[in-house]
């Protein structure tokens, strides 16, 4: 029964760095039907950001050095926005998946020549003590830094929901999911909106870079697998929804933590894909596959 | 002299869509131009929108250059539009619609709204006040939880006029607002208009097929036929214009 927990508990922390990456991809495929390829790269760059600020601004507590980096990585989302994608925003749509392609490839060498192609360790900034409560009560293991990576990424996501449903710049994002081209007749630069989107949610895979080095490791590559896997997360949920995007990244990492624990770690992938292509075959649109952005 | 058209010269290909139209709109003129189907009227709105931009020809808005502007920027300096086919943001809410038109008057910048400055959030505030008093003037109030795309169909026109007067505009463009409406809506229509220019400082310039419409609210209407402008003055003498006859009224229905 314990590992049962355990298990559950390490799916959520990885459902929740999944869940941070995904719902960048559905932002912006929801405002403006791009499918950003790229953004797996951002997560990883973000991680890298995090990996420097620690090495080298020491002193920087946690709880600044992470919403530096977020800020940092979303300067980067909106530059790559604006240096490679809004050319294209009327291009065939071959043209700027090949483009987003491209820069995950670019980011990913960046990386690699800039800072080196190992696999590093995030210095630890969170504590790793078990949560005697939990010990107690539950009988699980569980750490606090995983208890708190947990947490947080919620908050974000609570925050996300908020951002999107409650104020100004959200109202502007859900309209440009709705019909883009009246945005700019009530007065608003959709320029700006769209910039605002891939700035959230960078910053969102930055934070989830940052999780994922504390709880595991990173390496230049890891936007790669990963991306994948959120960008899965995010079409089985619905690909344009942010509830989805988060239901299926928890689903998708339940489902692959399961399968290591109780099957065979071999089946991890296979099952993931699996589930993926019957998922589809029964909704074709995701699970919450309805229009983009759509307030619940 | 509120919008003054200059020369508009637009074309498509080998089709010349617009062709030399020239428009004085005064402060609060209620001006319409009418034509047949294909007549180059929805093109001239995209123009004046800054949806097209012209290949000659120039635009002013009072003292204000238009020609070249984006268009947001045209909507900020004070034009605002309805469209022939309604467009809302329709799986937004009723209030939603109008705080997104009244958006654009807001001052701040990304990094306040993305930081959440102190400013930002006052401009919040203000502007859901705003949008609720502003729904209230057009009967809307107890709409503004509903999404606008499951109003009735008149009261997705009265948003949609709502949420363009909510921009602030100077000018007020209506494309075909009475299209698919029934005899009764149409007279409600006229009075929401005459309303709408009683109670707000703007000049209105309409498209509309429905010549009841026009006669009813026009002290100016312009003909187009093929982007060419073939008739102008006050509609009782326009309708007797032998040419617009010929090219508009004779073929479908005759003038009311």
């Amino acid at each position: 029964m314990d590992t049962v927990i355990q298990q559950l508990f390490n799916a959520a922390q990885l459902g929740a760095v999944y869940a941070l990456i995904a719902l960048g991809y559905s932002m912006v495929y929801g405002i403006i039907r791009l499918i950003n390829f790229a953004h797996g790269d951002i997560f990883m760059l973000g991680g890298f950001i995090g990996l420097l600020l620690t090495t080298h601004l020491g002193w920087l507590p946690f709880y600044l050095m992470m919403p530096l980096a977020m800020l940092l990585t979303a300067l980067a989302g909106v530059a790559i926005e604006r240096v490679a994608y809004r050319r294209l925003r009327h291009a065939q749509r071959m043209s700027v998946v090949i483009t987003t392609l491209g820069v995950g490839i670019f980011l990913e060498n960046l990386v690699r020549l800039t800072v080196g192609p190992e696999t590093r360790q995030l210095p630890a900034r969170l504590p790793t003590a078990p949560v005697l409560w939990l010990q107690n009560t539950l009988g699980a293991f569980v750490t606090w830094d995983k208890l708190l990576i947990i947490l947080l990424s919620l908050a974000l996501m609570a925050i996300l929901w908020l951002v999107i449903n409650k104020t100004l710049v959200g109202t502007a994002m859900r309209a440009v999911a709705d019909n883009k081209d009246v945005v700019p007749l009530m007065g608003v630069n959709l320029n700006l909106i769209i910039a605002a989107t891939f700035a959230i949610g960078s910053a969102l895979a930055a934070a989830g870079g940052i999780f994922y080095g504390q709880a595991y490791s990173i390496d230049p590559y890891m936007g790669i697998d990963l991306g994948w896997k959120a960008f899965i997360a995010a079409v089985i949920g619905g690909i344009g929804s942010i509830e989805g995007a988060v239901l299926g990244s928890f689903l998708l990492a339940g489902v692959e933590v399961l399968t290591v624990a109780y099957l065979s770690s071999n089946l991890k992938n296979g099952i993931a894909f699996g589930l993926l292509i019957l998922l589809l075959l029964v909704w074709p649109s995701g699970i919450m596959g309805k229009p983009m952005l759509k307030k619940v | 002299m509120a919008l003054r058209i200059e020369g508009l010269v637009k074309a498509f290909g080998g089709l010349t869509a617009v062709s030399g139209l020239n428009l004085d709109l005064g402060d609060r003129d209620i001006q319409g131009i009418i034509g047949p189907n294909g007549a180059g009227k929805t093109t001239v709105f995209n123009l004046i929108t800054g949806i097209y931009q012209p290949d000659r020809g120039r635009l002013r808005l009072g003292e204000q250059e238009l020609t070249g502007l984006a268009p947001d920027a045209i909507a900020r300096a004070g034009i605002a539009r309805t469209f022939q086919n309604i467009r809302l943001f329709a799986h937004m809410t009723v209030l939603d619609n109008i705080t997104m038109a009244l958006h654009g008057r807001a001052g701040y910048s990304l990094w306040e709204a993305v930081l959440r400055t102190g400013n930002y959030r006052r401009q919040e505030t203000r502007l859901r006040v705003e949008s609720r008093d502003h729904l209230a003037r057009f009967g809307l109030a107890d709409r503004q939880q509903e999404l606008a795309g499951s109003l009735p169909y008149g009261e997705q026109r009265r948003l949609e006029i709502a949420r363009a007067l909510a921009t602030g505009p100077k000018v007020l463009l209506l494309d075909e607002p009475a299209a698919g409406m029934n005899p009764k809506e149409v007279e409600e229509l006229i009075l929401l208009i005459r309303q709408v220019h009683r109670d707000f400082p703007l000049a209105i310039l309409l498209i509309e097929h429905q010549m009841p419409v026009v006669l009813e609210l026009c002290a100016h209407i312009q003909v187009l036929d093929f982007g060419q402008t073939i008739a102008a003055g006050a509609p009782q003498d326009v309708t007797r214009n032998p040419l617009v006859i010929e090219a508009y009224l004779g073929e479908a229905e005759a003038p009311a």
